[in-house]
């Protein structure tokens, strides 16, 4: 019964190298070989790199930001005093303001590259690209050359908003609120046009990318595999692409309107031209809201596959976890109002507060069913299940401090202050891209073929969760002291907060620094990668690492569910380093 | 009301002004961090059983060599049930608390003292009950016109709040309530001070290159020495245009966070000396030439419609004042303006130092 297909090369003829082997004409011939491929492999991998790229330049960004922030600038005196100006960073321009508009791109760079060009397409286009069709059974997406579209259609985007910031950049905050987006903002006019285009052009790049994945999801199970025996990152990408596609043309024709405002001054959201800006931003939250479950639904789905298998435990809970990624889906349509509770009537105010208290309930159900799952389970603490304890941690308390963000009367003091900077990077960066790094290193082995080294792995796994912490526990205090967000200075009183969190930040960037150095350590002299290193009973696991073009050699037949932990011996492992437990009474089977 | 349990619970308690840093400045703000305190203890309850349970079963199921996983159930409904229905039982309980709390902040009370509030880049604007505005402003890092916001002790107070030009925020983090301002439409909200003290206000909603700095003072004095400080502000109508111009620029306008009086360049061009004398604009065209109707008129344009000409180096960054003052006042600005230029004609705009006493033609 375990047998599903195992890699055969040499038995019946197959004899094809990986998809990453050169092509036999050259270097110029792989070139073109990777350019116009339609393998889903290698779009995923390019993807990998070009989302890696861009979390670099995000990542610059911040520091700078955290740099800046050392020093307060500012002091408040009475009208006799003096000002004790204690100097700036970027010193760019003779007046204060000009100092500041830099800090204003700055900080708007980190927003629109983080979200547009890395969070967003990360997960679903890099391991999502690379992992459903193999999770499937299938040779590869429902649409393939959609995909490669996909592809270009980002690197568009990527090179539209690259353009925009060596154009001295935008000034607007990733969010682009009007009427200052439209009308004011200092900046040459080209700027934010470019900016909003490079973020309409991506989404083209989201909403073939979903369609793409919802299509091989209901067409390219292989036989045997019903609907819930999808392993459930599957059933997470599944509910993101459904996101996807019906939330960001919303974004599409908002960015257009913004657009058509700022160039043909055509009054749609500034009052000075019969507009109103709170109609961009429930355009805008109608799209971003649904947006941030586009962006922890994957994450979710990673931290599952990591738990399930490195506790070889069957998922507690499994349906419970497939409707909760359903559920978040349909809930995260209805809730967008809550980053309006300042600007909003009081109605509402309170329907959105009601409403976003349900998307805590499957959230949280989600959280337990993970935690349960690790009862009387065999835990490996490897880099890739640090990672998923630490997505536990960062998220559980993501989540957590969201619950005062959606009560009325505790919102409108934490509203727009550090303290929602600090809970929106609980859930985005130790949620998502915590989770993401973390499926980072689990698929490795199986995308590369090669082992990064472990030690460091874990060395670089502990200083970003401390990093982490450092940075981003030390903002909710600057939040609820009275912090303000988006500012460049700040009273003296801050000073010791913001140190602390600047040093976190450097640390955890000093992290992600060596585990850059580890995966660029096991390409070059890595060990080469066994088909199976973690026991892992999905169909990836049943393949050669890395796999071959076309994945699997004949049609794989599903004969156990995803989790059958407790009965099935993992392919390509050694069943003494895997042993199940005593086979039910009565022979019963568990699922 | 069943807050008065919870506030009284928790407003001395030590922990809450360790995390606060101050306590709340009025009952309401104290109810908002005895909400925030529940919130806290529920959330706190919920993280350590989660992560003491992740912490013991990841210790006692660490992986050993040979050993199998053990057998359990792979779900239960009981538990799953439960684990649904008594969070949300709470999370109910949150909800209400939290929207009567927002509703009190919001729902003034009818004998409140209203202040007109109006957000400016990068201003404040305040006008009192009896129509004046005030004259006093302080420094707050580069923002020379921080506003002195004065109100009376024991008397509520709502802040009726409009945006001359984008979206801004007025938040007061010791009464820990904002609410954003919009260009086209009021919003308000309340408080009441219970003693004498001051408190920060800061702009919350992004609104361009000094968002920063955007920032005011409010200073709760007792009610009598209110009533006596509005009436000090209201204006003499016998006092000579450019005197009544510099107070209107010193109060309403804020026009001195842009522009200085001395020289210096800011983000706007300086005063001193800029009626009369020769400008280069940033379309390439200049003025120049002695008609003081001429220069009276840029002035006038430059408040009502600042984008028609651009002073050279200058970005186009200042909003429209048109309805921010009456034609009158624009005189008296003008006024204002014309008396800081040397070119200024001594006859019309006497000077200190030259009071007026060339009558002769």
């Amino acid at each position: 019964m375990t047998t599903i297909t195992t890699p055969d090369s040499g038995h019946d003829g197959h004899h094809e190298g990986s998809y990453l082997t050169p092509n036999k004409g050259g270097v110029f011939a792989t070139i073109i070989q990777w350019a116009t491929t339609i393998d889903h492999k290698k779009i995923g991998m390019m993807y990998l790199f070009a989302v890696l790229g861009m979390f670099m330049l995000g990542g610059v960004a911040a520091l700078m930001v955290r740099a800046e922030l050392w020093e307060p600038t500012r002091t408040i005196v009475d009208s006799a005093g003096e000002v004790a100006v204690t100097g700036q960073l970027f010193k760019g321009g003779e007046t204060a303001a000009e100092n500041y508009l830099t800090y204003n791109r700055i900080f708007t760079m980190h927003g629109a590259v983080m979200v547009f060009l890395v969070i967003v397409p990360g997960a679903p286009a890099t391991l999502g690209n690379f992992l459903l069709p193999l999770m499937l059974g299938a040779k590869d997406v429902a649409f393939p050359r959609l995909n490669l579209l996909s592809w270009y259609i980002y690197l568009l985007g990527a090179a539209f908003a690259v353009l925009a910031l060596l154009n001295t950049g935008a000034d607007t905050g990733w969010t682009f609120y009007t009427p200052y987006s439209s009308s004011h903002a200092g900046n040459t006019y080209g700027n934010i046009v470019m900016m909003t285009t490079a973020a309409f052009i991506l989404g083209f790049s989201s909403i073939l990318t979903g369609l793409n994945f919802i299509v091989t999801i209901h067409k390219l199970r292989c036989p045997g595999m019903g609907w819930f025996d999808m392993p459930l990152f599957v059933w997470a990408m599944y509910a993101t692409s459904i996101i996807q596609v019906l939330a960001t043309p919303v974004i599409g024709i908002t960015l257009l309107l913004l657009i058509f405002e700022r160039v043909f001054h055509v009054g749609i959201f500034d009052p000075a031209m019969g507009g109103d800006p709170v109609l961009f931003q429930h355009f805008f939250w109608f799209y971003s809201h649904p947006v941030v479950y586009v962006m922890i639904l994957p994450g979710m789905g990673i931290a599952t596959e990591l738990i399930a298998v490195h506790c070889r435990k069957p998922i507690f809970g499994y349906r419970a976890i497939a409707f909760a990624s359903l559920g978040i889906a349909a809930v995260s349509f209805l809730v967008w109002g809550h980053h309006m509770f300042a600007s909003m009537g009081e109605l509402a105010s309170a329907v959105f507060s009601a409403l976003t208290f349900f998307v805590a309930i499957p959230t949280a159900v989600k959280v337990f069913n993970w935690i349960a799952t690790l009862y009387k389970g065999s835990i490996a603490l490897n880099t890739p299940m640090l990672y998923a304890l630490s997505f536990l941690f960062l998220f559980s308390i993501g989540g957590l401090t969201g619950l005062p963000l959606a009560t009325l009367a505790t919102d409108l003091h934490l509203h727009d202050s550090y303290f929602v900077v600090a809970h929106f990077h609980y859930v985005m960066m130790g949620g998502t891209i915590i989770a993401f790094v973390g499926g980072v290193h689990h698929w490795w082995p199986k995308m590369t073929g090669k082992m990064y080294t472990e030690w460091v792995g874990i060395v670089g796994c502990l200083l970003v969760f401390v990093g982490f912490n450092v940075t981003f526990f030390t903002q909710f205090f600057l939040g609820i002291q009275g912090m303000p967000r988006r500012y460049a200075s700040y009273v003296d009183e801050f000073q010791l907060l913001h140190q602390i969190s600047t040093v976190g930040a450097f640390t955890l960037g000093l992290g992600f620094f060596i585990q850059l150095g580890n995966f660029i350590h096991s390409l070059i002299a890595g060990r080469k990668a066994p088909p199976n290193p973690w026991g892992g009973l999905t169909l990836e696991w049943y393949i050669e690492s890395p796999p071959t073009e076309h994945n699997f050699h004949k049609e794989p037949i599903l004969t156990h569910g995803p989790y059958d932990y407790e009965d099935v011996y993992p392919p390509h492992c050694d069943p003494a380093e895997f042993p199940l437990p005593d086979p039910k009474p009565g022979g019963a089977k568990a699922h | 009301m069943n807050m008065c349990a919870l506030s009284i619970a928790q407003q001395s308690d030590w922990l809450t002004t360790k995390i606060f840093g101050a306590a709340g400045a009025s009952p309401l703000a104290r109810e908002s961090d005895a909400i925030f305190m529940w919130i806290f203890w529920f959330s706190t309850f919920w993280f350590v059983l989660l992560m003491g349970l992740m912490a013991y079963w990841v210790v006692k199921y660490r992986r050993r060599p040979g050993v199998a996983p053990q057998r359990s159930a792979h779900h239960n409904t009981p538990l799953e049930l439960a684990w649904t229905i008594i969070p949300s039982l709470f999370l109910g309980y949150m909800f209400y608390v939290g929207f009567q709390g927002y509703i009190s902040n919001l729902v003034a009370p009818t004998n409140a003292e209203v202040i007109d509030v109006q957000g400016r880049k990068w201003v404040w604007t305040i006008t009192y009950p009896n129509g004046a505005n005030p004259l006093t402003s302080i420094t707050m890092g580069n923002n020379q016109a921080a506003p002195e916001i004065y109100i009376p002790v024991g008397r509520p107070v709502q802040f009726r709040m409009t945006s001359a030009d984008v979206m801004h925020s007025f938040w007061i983090p010791d009464f820990r309530f904002k609410q954003d301002i919009l260009p086209n439409r009021y919003s308000s909200f309340w408080i009441e001070a219970e003693e004498p003290g001051e408190h920060v206000v800061y702009c919350a909603e992004y609104c361009g290159d000094l968002h920063s700095e955007m920032s005011a003072i409010i200073r709760a004095i007792p009610a009598d020495e209110y009533d006596a400080y509005l009436k000090s502000l209201e204006v003499d109508p016998d006092s000579p245009p450019k005197e009544r111009g510099k107070r209107l620029v010193d109060s309403r306008g804020g026009c001195v966070a842009c522009h200085s009086i001395d020289g210096t360049k800011g983000i706007g061009p300086t005063w001193k000396d800029a009626w009369g004398n020769p400008v280069q604009f940033a379309d390439g065209t200049s003025m120049a030439g002695d008609d003081p109707d001429a220069w009276d008129n840029y002035i006038r344009e430059s408040i009502i419609n600042p984008n028609a000409k651009i002073h050279a180096g200058y970005a186009p960054a200042m909003a429209s004042y048109a309805g921010a003052f009456t034609e009158e006042e624009l005189g008296f600005i003008a006024a204002y303006i014309k008396s800081l230029s040397s070119k200024a004609p001594a006859g019309e705009i006497p000077t200190e130092e030259d009071p007026a006493d060339a009558p002769s033609n």
